[in-house]
C-alpha cells in the first residue's frame, strides 16, 4: 500500500468527517457502508472500534487512554478524536460508547445478519446465454481506464481511434482540476493531473470516487444514498452478476456513469445486471488484485478465463489436497503482490531506465520524466536527465511521486534487492528537485554603467537604507534591486538628477554673472 | 527482525481445540464458541483486505486444515447477507468441524477415558508453523505471522517434548502463539509456556465468572504486531514454568537434568535416555546424602537454556 494511497484514503474519512451527525446516521444503517468505513480506518482506530464493539455499557474515556502505551498515548488521543469526529464513537460526560447504529450495523456485518440486501442482490446465471468471464471483465475495465488516462496525457489519437470520452467522465476530469478546458472543445492536463497520472490505480479510483461525490452533492443528489451505494459497490464479489431490478433510478444512473469509467460492467440483457471490475472490488478487498496480473498472462500454469457464474474463491485452485493448498497460498500472496507482479521496469546505478513495457500509455506516463531514446517491440530503454526530471518538476510533479512509481513498478528481479531503486538515482532525482526549488523567481532590476564611483555608492547605500538589494558587486559596480525597490530608487534618483542639474544651473549662472 | 509497520499485513492461525469431551464438561458449548470464534475470524478479515487467514481443527484423533478449503468441498450456499469473503471462511469451517466431529465420535468409544480430555495441540502447532514457513516463502511482503490456540482440553504429559520443540521453532521463526483458554477448568501449563516464550498472549476465558469469550477475543487476540506496540494488553501474569520429565511425563518441581543434552528426569537414571550419557552413578550417590535427596531444581526453559547448573556428574 503506498502512501499516496494512504492520502487518498484519509481524504475520503476527512470527506466522511465533514458530513453532520445526521448524514453519518444515515450512512451508517447500512452495513455494507458500516464494513467499509471501518476498512478505511487506522489500525488502532480499528482496535478501538473492535475492543468496544460488543461492550453493552460505556467506558470511561480515560480507561480508553490508559490502554495505550506510554510512548504511543498521543497517537491513541488523536485516534479517539477522529472516530469521534466521524461519530463513531459518542462521548457522554467523561464516559465513551459507539454509536449504536453503526455498533449494530458493524455487529450484523461480522455476522451476517440485518438488511437484507446490503451486499448486493446476485442474480442466478441460469438464462445467460454468454457468461461473463473475469478474463473480459478486467480487461473491459482496463480499457476504459486506460482510454481516460491516455485521454489526459494526449495519446488518445492512437490505436484507441480518437476519444470518445462521455460527458460524465469529461465532467468530472474538469471538476477534480485534472484537466481544464481549453479553447471551445479541448482539455488540457494540469499539474494536478500529472500527479494522479503517477499514482496507483487504487488511489486514482479513489480520486475519482470522491470527485463523483462532490459533483453529486452540487446536483443536488442525497449524497448519502450516493454514498451508501458506493460503499455496497465496493464490498461486491468479483466476477458475479447482480441484479439491477432493486436499484432506485438514481443508483442506476450512477452505475451507468461508473460504467463510463471501467468500474462497473453493465449487462442490459435479460432485465439488467451489472457486474463490479477489480478495480472497484479491489479497493476494500485483496480478492481481484491479482486477476489483472492473470490477464497479463504472467502466471504460468492458469488456464483460460474462468467462467463468470463462479465466484472467484470458488474458481481458485483446481488441484487437489496439498498441491491446491500451496496454489492458494501462493496465489493470495501474489494478489498482495499485485503491483510488482507487473512490475516491468528496471533502473540502473547510471540512471539509465529499461521498460519491459508495449503499453503506449506506460511508456507516455515515464516520458513524463524519462527522456526517451530507443524503443522496441516490447521494450523501451531511456535515461533520467536533468532536463527530462526539471521538465516532470515544472509540471508539479514531485520527486518522491517519480520515485514512488519507479519502485512500484519495479521489476521483480530489481525487487529483492533493499532498496528497490540505486541509491544514486533517488538521491540524484531528489537533489535535482532540491536544486530547482533552491531557484527562486524574483522580477528585479538590473543597475549598471553607473557614472562613475560616487554614483554608484549614493544609490548603493540608498538601496541599502531601503534593504531592497538582492545582490550588488562592488567591483563591477552592479546592483539588484527588487520591483518595489526600483521605483523608490528611480524617484530617488531622478530627485537627485534634479537637484544637480539646478545646481549646475545656478553655477552655470554664477559663471555668466 | 525489524518492527511492524501499520500497513503489513498478518497472517493467522487459528488452531481449534474441537476435543468433544472437553467441551462437554465446560459451562461455554461448542456451538456457541464456535459461533463467537467465527465473528472473531470475521472481525480479522475485516481489518485488512490483505489479511491471510488459515484455520485448524484438531480433536484426539487427527488434525485438519478447514481453511483455505479444498477446492472440492461442498459449495457455499446463497446466503447474500453475508460479505462473501466472510462467507467462505465461514461455510469450511463450520462443516469442516461438523465433519471432523462426526468423524471422531465414531471412533470416540477407543479412546481412554481418562486420556478424552486430552487435546493434541503440537500436532496442529507444527502444521500450523508448516502452513507460516509455506506463505512466507511464497511472499516478498512482510506478512507478520502469528498463532491463536483456542485451547479446551488437558495438557497430555506425552506431548510434552514435540510441544515444545513446536515451541522453540515459533520462537525463532519470531511466531507469537497466543492461547485462549476457553474452556476446561485449570490453565494450561504448556500452553501457558508456548505464549510465555513466543512472546504472545495466554488468557483463560471463565464462562463460570461471566467472561465472555467473543469479547476477550476482540479485546485482546485481535490486535495484529503493530497494534500490540502501541496498545497494552491483558498480560501473562504467572506462568507455570515447571517441565515434564521426559521418563515418565510427570510434571516435575524438581528433578534431575542431564549435564549433556538438558533433559529432565524424574529419578535418576546411569544413563540418559536422550542422548545416551552414561551418568556416575557412585558420585552422584555420594552428594546424594549431602543434598537430602534434592538433585537439581527443574528450572524454567529458559534459564536452562542459558545456565547449565546441573549436579548429575558425567562420566
Amino acid at each position: 500500500m503506498s502512501a499516496s494511497e494512504e492520502d487518498f484514503k484519509s481524504t475520503i474519512a476527512e470527506y466522511l468527517e465533514s458530513l453532520p451527525e445526521q448524514f453519518s446516521r444515515r450512512v451508517f444503517s447500512n452495513p455494507a457502508a458500516c464494513l467499509a468505513i471501518f476498512r478505511l480506518l487506522s489500525t488502532v482506530g480499528k482496535q478501538l472500534i473492535m475492543s468496544m464493539l460488543y461492550l453493552e455499557s460505556p467506558i470511561k474515556l480515560q480507561e480508553v487512554q490508559q490502554w495505550a502505551r506510554p510512548e504511543h498515548q498521543r497517537t491513541v488521543k488523536s485516534k479517539v478524536h477522529q472516530l469521534r469526529k466521524l461519530h463513531i464513537l459518542v462521548e457522554d460526560r467523561g464516559q465513551v460508547l459507539l454509536n449504536a447504529i453503526f455498533r449494530e450495523q458493524l455487529r450484523n456485518a461480522l455476522t451476517g445478519g440485518g438488511d437484507f440486501s446490503s451486499f448486493g442482490t446476485p442474480c442466478s446465471d441460469g438464462n445467460v446465454r454468454v457468461p461473463v468471464t473475469l478474463a473480459g471483465l478486467a480487461k473491459y475495465a482496463d480499457e476504459r481506464w486506460e482510454k481516460i488516462l491516455h485521454f489526459m496525457v494526449g495519446q488518445s489519437g492512437g490505436e484507441t481511434g480518437g476519444v470518445a470520452l462521455s460527458e460524465s467522465v469529461r465532467r468530472i476530469l474538469l471538476e477534480s482540476k485534472l484537466m481544464e478546458a481549453e479553447g471551445s472543445k479541448g482539455m488540457r492536463i494540469t499539474n494536478s493531473g500529472f500527479q494522479f497520472l503517477l499514482q496507483d490505480v487504487g488511489a486514482q479510483v479513489w480520486t475519482v470516487l470522491l470527485q463523483y461525490l462532490r459533483l453529486a452533492e452540487k446536483q443536488e443528489m442525497d449524497v448519502v444514498e450516493v454514498l451508501n451505494f458506493l460503499f455496497q459497490l465496493v464490498s461486491l464479489q468479483l466476477g458475479r452478476g447482480y441484479s439491477t431490478e432493486a436499484l432506485t433510478r438514481n443508483q442506476r444512473k450512477m452505475l451507468g456513469e461508473l460504467a463510463d469509467f471501467g468500474l462497473m460492467y453493465l449487462d442490459e440483457r435479460g432485465g439488467g445486471r451489472f457486474y463490479p471490475t477489480h478495480m472497484v472490488t479491489s479497493l476494500t478487498s485483496a480478492a481481484g488484485a491479482g486477476e489483472s496480473a492473470e490477464r497479463d498472462g504472467r502466471r504460468p500454469g492458469d488456464s483460460g478465463p474462468l467462467a463468470g457464474d463462479e465466484s472467484s474463491s470458488a474458481g481458485r485452485g483446481r488441484a487437489n489436497g496439498s498441491r491446491a493448498l500451496a496454489a492458494s497460498a501462493k496465489q493470495r500472496s501474489s494478489e498482495l503482490l499485485s503491483p510488482s507482479d507487473k512490475g516491468y521496469i528496471v533502473v540502473e546505478t547510471n540512471c539509465r531506465v529499461y521498460a519491459y513495457t508495449d503499453s503506449p500509455l506506460q511508456i507516455a506516463i515515464l516520458n513524463l520524466f524519462v527522456h526517451l531514446v530507443s524503443r522496441f517491440s516490447n521494450f523501451v530503454t531511456g535515461v533520467l536527465t536533468r532536463s527530462s526530471v526539471r521538465r516532470a518538476l515544472s509540471h508539479g510533479i514531485t520527486a518522491d511521486q517519480m520515485i514512488a512509481f519507479l519502485s512500484t513498478h519495479a521489476h521483480p528481479q530489481m525487487q529483492g534487492s533493499t532498496p528497490v531503486l540505486p541509491v544514486t538515482v533517488t538521491d540524484q532525482i531528489r537533489l535535482w528537485e532540491k536544486e530547482k526549488n533552491s531557484l527562486h523567481q524574483t522580477e528585479s532590476f538590473l543597475y549598471r554603467e553607473f557614472n562613475g564611483r560616487p554614483a554608484f555608492e549614493r544609490v548603493y547605500r540608498y538601496a541599502q537604507e531601503l534593504n531592497v538589494i538582492q545582490w550588488a558587486s562592488m567591483e563591477r559596480q552592479l546592483l539588484l534591486v527588487s520591483l518595489q525597490g526600483h521605483a523608490m530608487i528611480s524617484e530617488h534618483t531622478k530627485k537627485v538628477k534634479e537637484q544637480q542639474e539646478k545646481q549646475q544651473r545656478q553655477q552655470q549662472q554664477r559663471v555668466q554673472q | 527482525m525489524s518492527e511492524a509497520l501499520e500497513s503489513d499485513a498478518s497472517l493467522l492461525v487459528v488452531v481449534l481445540d474441537i476435543n468433544a469431551s472437553a467441551w462437554a464438561r465446560s459451562a461455554l458449548a461448542l456451538d456457541d464458541a464456535l459461533q463467537q470464534t467465527i465473528i472473531f475470524i470475521n472481525a480479522y478479515l475485516a481489518l485488512k483486505p490483505s489479511n491471510q487467514l488459515v484455520v485448524l481443527a484438531s480433536t484426539r484423533q487427527e488434525c485438519r486444515t478447514l481453511y483455505p478449503a479444498e477446492p472440492n468441498s461442498p459449495a457455499s450456499s446463497e446466503d447474500i447477507r453475508v460479505y462473501e469473503q466472510f462467507r467462505a471462511a465461514d461455510v469450511a469451517i463450520l462443516s469442516g468441524v461438523r465433519a471432523l466431529l462426526s468423524s471422531a465420535s465414531a471412533s470416540a468409544d477407543q479412546a481412554h477415558d481418562s486420556d478424552a480430555e486430552h487435546s493434541l495441540i503440537s500436532r496442529a502447532l507444527s502444521k500450523a508453523l508448516c502452513h507460516i514457513n509455506q506463505m512466507r516463502s511464497s511472499t516478498l511482503d512482510a506478512v507478520w505471522p502469528r498463532v491463536l490456540v483456542l485451547s479446551a482440553g488437558v495438557d497430555a504429559a506425552a506431548e510434552y517434548i514435540s510441544l515444545m520443540n513446536g515451541i522453540f521453532a515459533a520462537q525463532r521463526m519470531g511466531v507469537l502463539i497466543d492461547v485462549c483458554k476457553a474452556a476446561g477448568s485449570g490453565d494450561s501449563v504448556f500452553l501457558q509456556q508456548a505464549a510465555e516464550i513466543s512472546g504472545g498472549v495466554y488468557l483463560r476465558v471463565d464462562a463460570r465468572a461471566g467472561w465472555s469469550l467473543l469479547q476477550t477475543l476482540l479485546f485482546s487476540f485481535l490486535a495484529d504486531h503493530y497494534t500490540r506496540r502501541v496498545l497494552y494488553l491483558p498480560g501473562n501474569e504467572r506462568t507455570d514454568f515447571r517441565a515434564t520429565c521426559f521418563c515418565h511425563k510427570r510434571i516435575v518441581d524438581i528433578g534431575y537434568v542431564c549435564s549433556v543434552c538438558l533433559s529432565i528426569f524424574c529419578r535418576l537414571a546411569p544413563v540418559c535416555s536422550t542422548c545416551q550419557t552414561r551418568f556416575s552413578i557412585r558420585s552422584a550417590r555420594a552428594e546424594r546424602p549431602a543434598a537430602n535427596g534434592v538433585q537439581s531444581t527443574a528450572r524454567t526453559i529458559s534459564q536452562q537454556l542459558s545456565t547449565t547448573s546441573t549436579t548429575s556428574t558425567l562420566v
